[in-house]
């Protein structure tokens, strides 16, 4: 169960500008640590609004100004896309093969990675990257951020050059359609 | 390489298809200037009994064999060059299966049939080869794209059921492309004369304010029918080393590569034809009571036009195999293989008119034709200069561009 005083934080954190957002985003993140999942569960509007505020940041200098908050942001990022992934029927179809897949960004240190496993039918992912990934997603932090809260679609994306991606196409027409579904439902959601 | 007994096959019955049915009209084609639409649509539905085009039924036999393609590719153009050019730039209209309803509605019996032909505009008058920065623009309107500008040299363009058309999406700030049906939406057409490959129509378009569907955006219609399941070379029905290299070196680059070794091809195709008429006039024709092909200045233009023609043509082939294979290094080579076999094919031309004399000045004989048409050569689908830039970029990883 997520406190409400974290909860009460980050409502309050909207209330303010986005310089003030940025200078609070590394201890409000930092308390969230731990309490991702609980939070993306319990509270799911207040992710979304998160997530949203954020992606209107400039992400490649936050990143680079602070890059263990960094890293606590793709949590929640992840935490997010594991829970919609989890209630989600159309992606359980989708979830047909195992895919890995790393993201490098190409204007800031961030690194992630995301793993669908069919067996389990589950999307996690996080910071970091994975040995020897099926794809390798690389471009601008905004835009993989973008992809991961819907404010880019994977298929358009790729196809106006937003970003590269390397890998067998197989692999990748079959991880595009998990990952429009995944973005349109966190759009819904915000 | 070596071919396959169903692609010899299919060489064979190619051949004697056009030597039949386009070589004893192709001049008098040729002469009369840009082929009209039933005449095309005529070629293309009896090249469809062959396996040549690009509905669902043909396409993924005849884009999914590299060698098919570029065999066709080099034939035709044996014969007429403007034959395959009217042909090649009808591909867009593959992307009918996936467009907009309204598009699927009005074109997709057409698609079936064999009788929807495609355009593809690209250049700009202002913008000349640089299609990265496309002056012509698409604007979000509703449910809509407004497409505002001008296009110039677009093959087809007059009498095209489907144009797809290069512009500068506004709502991403992202280049695009979009699939304009005729049925539903309608340009103007200005016709533009040249100076080779007379038998195909090129015009200038003018777009003001051509309303499109959302869903007949190019990145749309792979996104809708990727998420309706459908693989990427079901969509593109190149070959899957092809679709993969739309991955790695972005899908208008892997496009070009596979558009510029079909060119290259075509340059072969000019070049032989143009070397076996030398050929058989050298040896034919006489003076001071000899075969000309006695003279040894004939016998070097015969030496120059032979050694031209064949590194060109094992320089498409080794294009048309990294192609195969997916190799990273088919962007280059496309390139070099393009710029190459182009930059030759008009030394080869002039080098088989020479062995004519002013026999060879004659319209009425086909090397003023070959030397036209080999001319054209080296200015669509990317100048030899642009060609240039593009290997220099892939060799040292440095852009001249600007």
């Amino acid at each position: 169960m997520v406190d409400d005083e974290l909860v009460q934080r980050i409502e309050e954190s909207f209330e303010t500008d986005d310089e003030a957002l940025e200078e609070e985003l590394p201890g409000l993140l930092a308390d969230i640590e731990g309490q991702s999942d609980e939070l993306v569960r319990e509270q799911p509007e207040i992710v979304s609004k998160i997530l949203n505020r954020m992606s209107e940041m400039d992400i490649a200098s936050f990143v680079s100004e602070n890059p263990e908050t960094a890293d606590q942001f793709q949590d929640l990022l992840w935490s997010g896309v594991r829970v919609l992934a989890e209630g989600n029927e159309e992606v359980q179809q989708q979830i047909n093969e195992d895919i890995t897949v790393n993201f490098e960004a190409d204007n800031c240190p961030m690194t992630g990675h995301v793993e669908v496993d069919k067996s389990e039918s589950t999307v996690t992912g996080g910071a970091g990257v994975l040995d020897d990934p099926d794809i390798a997603i690389t471009g601008p932090a905004d835009v993989l951020v973008g992809l991961i809260t819907g404010t880019v679609d994977p298929i358009q994306g790729f196809m106006q050059q937003q970003y590269q991606m390397d890998g067998p196409v197989q692999k990748g027409t079959r991880l595009a359609p998990i990952m429009n579904t995944l973005s349109e439902q966190a759009q819904v959601d915000q | 390489m070596r071919l396959t007994d169903e692609q010899k096959a299919f060489r064979a019955d190619l051949r004697g298809y056009l030597q039949e049915n386009v070589e004893p009209v192709v001049d008098e084609l040729d002469r009369n200037g840009p082929m009209d639409r039933d005449t095309l649509m005529g070629f293309i539905t009896d090249l469809r009994e062959l396996g040549v085009g690009f509905d669902p039924d043909i396409a993924p036999d005849f884009f999914g064999d590299v060698w098919k393609f570029m065999l066709t590719a080099e034939e035709i153009s044996y014969v007429w060059p403007s034959l395959n050019v009217g042909l090649m730039m009808s591909f867009p209209s593959v992307f009918v299966r996936f467009a907009a309803e309204e598009t699927r509605e009005a074109m997709l019996p057409k698609l079936e049939t064999g009788e929807c032909l495609g355009s593809l505009a690209v250049t700009e008058p202002s913008g000349g080869s640089d299609t990265a920065r496309p002056r012509t623009t698409a604007r979000k309107d509703g449910d809509e794209f407004v497409i505002d500008g001008q296009k110039t040299w677009v093959g087809n363009a007059h009498y095209a059921d489907v144009c797809l058309v290069v512009a500068h999406d506004e709502s991403t700030g992202a280049q695009d492309m979009f699939l304009v049906d005729r049925e539903n939406a309608s340009f103007e057409t200005e016709e533009l004369d040249k100076l080779g490959w007379k038998g195909v129509s090129n015009a200038k378009i003018t777009f003001d304010s051509v309303r499109v569907p959302a869903d007949n955006r190019l990145s749309n219609i792979f996104s809708n029918a990727i998420m309706e399941g459908y693989d990427m070379n079901e969509i593109v029905p190149f070959p899957e080393s092809v679709t993969q290299l739309f991955f790695e070196q972005k899908p208008l680059n892997a496009t070009f590569s596979f558009m510029r070794t079909g060119m290259s091809f075509m340059a072969v195709g000019i070049m032989q034809a143009a070397m076996d008429e030398a050929l058989a006039y050298a040896t034919e024709r006489e003076t001071f009571e000899k075969p000309i092909a006695q003279h040894q200045l004939v016998q070097e233009k015969l030496y120059d036009m032979k050694s031209g023609l064949e590194t060109s043509r094992q320089l498409s082939r080794r294009a048309a195999e990294l192609l195969e294979s997916g190799d990273p290094d088919a962007r280059l080579m496309s390139s070099l293989a393009k710029g190459y076999t182009s930059e030759t094919s008009k030394q080869v031309a002039d080098d088989a008119l020479q062995v004519f004399g002013a026999e060879g000045l004659k319209p009425e004989n086909r090397l003023e034709r070959y030397y036209r048409d080999a001319r054209v050569m080296t200015i669509p689908d990317g100048t030899t200069e642009i060609q240039k830039l593009i290997v220099g970029s892939e060799l040292t990883d440095m852009s001249a561009y600007h």
